[in-house]
This record gives structure tokens, sequence and C-alpha cells, in this order.
């Protein structure tokens, strides 16, 4: 019998699920409450208070350029990390055959 | 934590600089003796390298405080490939994440500081402080990512005091700073916790020779 997932491959899966719920209720508040933008933003309002320094970037993106680019940069850094997780781990670790079964 | 150009001042972003360049010189050295010695160093290099660019530009939203931080994963890379190795993957997950607008690149060098060096020594030696008194893997871990991601943020707001303040107003400058990522941190530092906890619990029950041949950790782990 081939039993999917241990119990500590459970465990961490239920944490997996928590943090991306936690993440989705946060986005959920985001788009009824605004934008919920970022702390370096903040930081970057509070400069030009203290002294009058224009933060500045050497790449922007709009909204849509944001999102795509952080869409693509996340595809590939998964698909570099999927590839070695499974040099590393191997591709069945999921997978754990109860003896005498 | 990511520090845009145009607001450190040239002496700091120097002083910031060297200090990177340092560590980075002492990661690649010990990079190219790890790899020697051992096959699987460069994959799980590879692998933590990805997964360092990911986690520190991962911006969750907090609706209590009204804004989003991201947490930062070198206390995790530090705790599976080594310190100084991480300060390396860290710079070259910063100098990536300049192409999707954060950070810059005069500050590379405070950026790579603040989150490869601070962020990831001051996780590593938490997490080695605990195994030494024999507190569990996903403890240490945990804790390690927690005060790991808090120290990048404190870190970074002192780098930003010291860069615009004057005389005598570091302190107060550096309050302000810090209170402007503080609230918006903690959660997000509780969540670096709980996944640097589950994924070095797993490894070390899946995996525990991964975490033998993590330079530093070798003398206790």
């Amino acid at each position: 019998m081939i039993v999917l997932f241990d119990k500590f491959t459970r465990v961490v899966l239920i944490l997996w699920i928590t943090i991306i719920s936690i993440t989705c209720l946060g986005a959920f508040f985001g788009i009824n409450v605004g934008d919920l933008g970022g702390t370096d933003n903040i930081v970057e309002e509070i400069v030009v208070e203290v002294s009058e320094k224009e933060a500045s970037t050497p790449v922007s993106h709009g909204d849509r350029g944001e999102n795509v680019s952080f869409t693509l940069a996340g595809l590939f850094a998964g698909i570099i990390f999927g590839y070695f997780w499974i040099t590393l781990f191997g591709g069945n670790m999921f997978y754990i055959k109860k003896e005498g079964v | 934590m990511h520090i845009a150009d145009g607001i450190l001042t040239g002496k700091w972003i120097a002083i910031t600089y060297a200090i990177t360049i340092l560590f980075i010189a002492i990661g690649i050295r010990e990079i190219k003796k790890k790899s020697q010695e051992n096959p699987e160093y460069l994959p799980k290099l590879a692998l933590m390298g990805a997964a360092v660019f990911v986690i520190s530009i991962w911006h969750i939203p907090v609706p209590v405080t009204g804004s989003s931080s991201h947490p930062i994963g070198t206390p995790l890379a530090a705790i599976l490939v080594g310190g100084f190795p991480t300060v390396v993957i860290s710079t070259i997950g910063l100098f990536f994440h300049m192409f999707l607008a954060h950070g810059g690149l005069t500050t590379i060098g405070a950026n790579t500081l603040n989150m490869g060096i601070i962020g990831t020594f001051s996780g590593l030696f938490i997490y080695l402080a605990l195994r030494k008194i024999g507190l569990s893997f996903w403890i240490s871990a945990g804790l390690a990512g927690f005060v790991g991601d808090m120290f990048t943020y404190v870190g970074t707001a002192f780098t930003l005091a010291l860069s615009l303040g004057t005389d005598g107003n570091v302190m107060a400058l550096w309050k302000i700073f810090m209170m402007g990522f503080a609230f918006t941190q903690i959660p997000l530092a509780i969540i670096e916790l709980i996944f640097t906890a589950g994924i070095i619990h797993y490894i070390a029950n899946k995996k525990s020779e991964l975490l033998n041949k993590s330079g530093l950790g070798d003398r206790i782990v």
C-alpha cells in the first residue's frame, strides 16, 4: 500500500496552506481597504521629509509591468528551485512505501 | 528593506560596498572550497539562491498596519549553505531585484549589508547558540528566522539614519525609520519563523546530511 504524505509532510503542508491563506486574506483586505503600499515606500516618504532626498530606481515599471515581471521572476526562480530540489531530494519524496504491505 | 538609489550619501555608499566586497570575497573562497569537497554543495547553493531571490521579494500585505513587506530567507540559507556563501547569493538576488524596481545600483552594498550580512549572521548565531544548548532543529531554526528578519530591518533603519543623520540625531532618526518598518515586519518575522522552522525540520528528518555539511553548522549539528 502506498501512503501519500507522511505525518511531517502533512504538518508542513498545513503550515504552507496557513501562510498562503494569510496572504490571500491580506490580499482580500488589500482590495477592500485600498492599496497596501510597501514599507519601503513609507520609509522613502519619511526620507523626503527629513532630508529632502528623492528615491529613484534604475528600472521602473507601471502597475501591470510590475505584475508581469514578478510573475516571470517567480516562474524562473521556481523552475530553478524545483530542478535542484529534485537533484537533491529525488522525485518521489512525498511517497513512503509501507514495509510488508 | 530595499534602499533605493538617491538616498544614501557617497560616503555610506562607499563604506557599505567595502564591507560587502570583503564578505563576498570570503564567500566565494568558501563556495569554491566546499564545492570541491562535496558535489551536492553547488545544487544546494543554487536552490537556496532561487529561494532567497523569491522569498526576499515576496510582498505580503498586513491589513492591520495598512502596508506590506517581505521576509528575507537568508537565515534559512545560512543554516543550509553557510554564512559567507549566503552573502554571495544575497548579492546576486539583490542585483536582480533591481530589475523588478526594488533597490538600486548604488545601494546593493547597503542592501547586502543589511539582508545578506546582518540578517544572515544574526540568524546563524541564534541557530548555532540554540543548537549548542540542546534545543531542537525547528525551534532553533525558527527563532533564527525571526531574529534574522527583525535585525535586517534594524540594520536598514540604522544605515539610513547614519547616512542621513547629522551630529546628535542619528538615534532619533533610527527610531523614526524603525517605526516605519516595525509594525508591519513583526507579523512577517513570525511567518519567517514558521517557514524556516518547517523547512529545517523537514530536511533534518528527510535528508539530515544536508545539514551536516553546512559549514559553520558542522561543529554542532
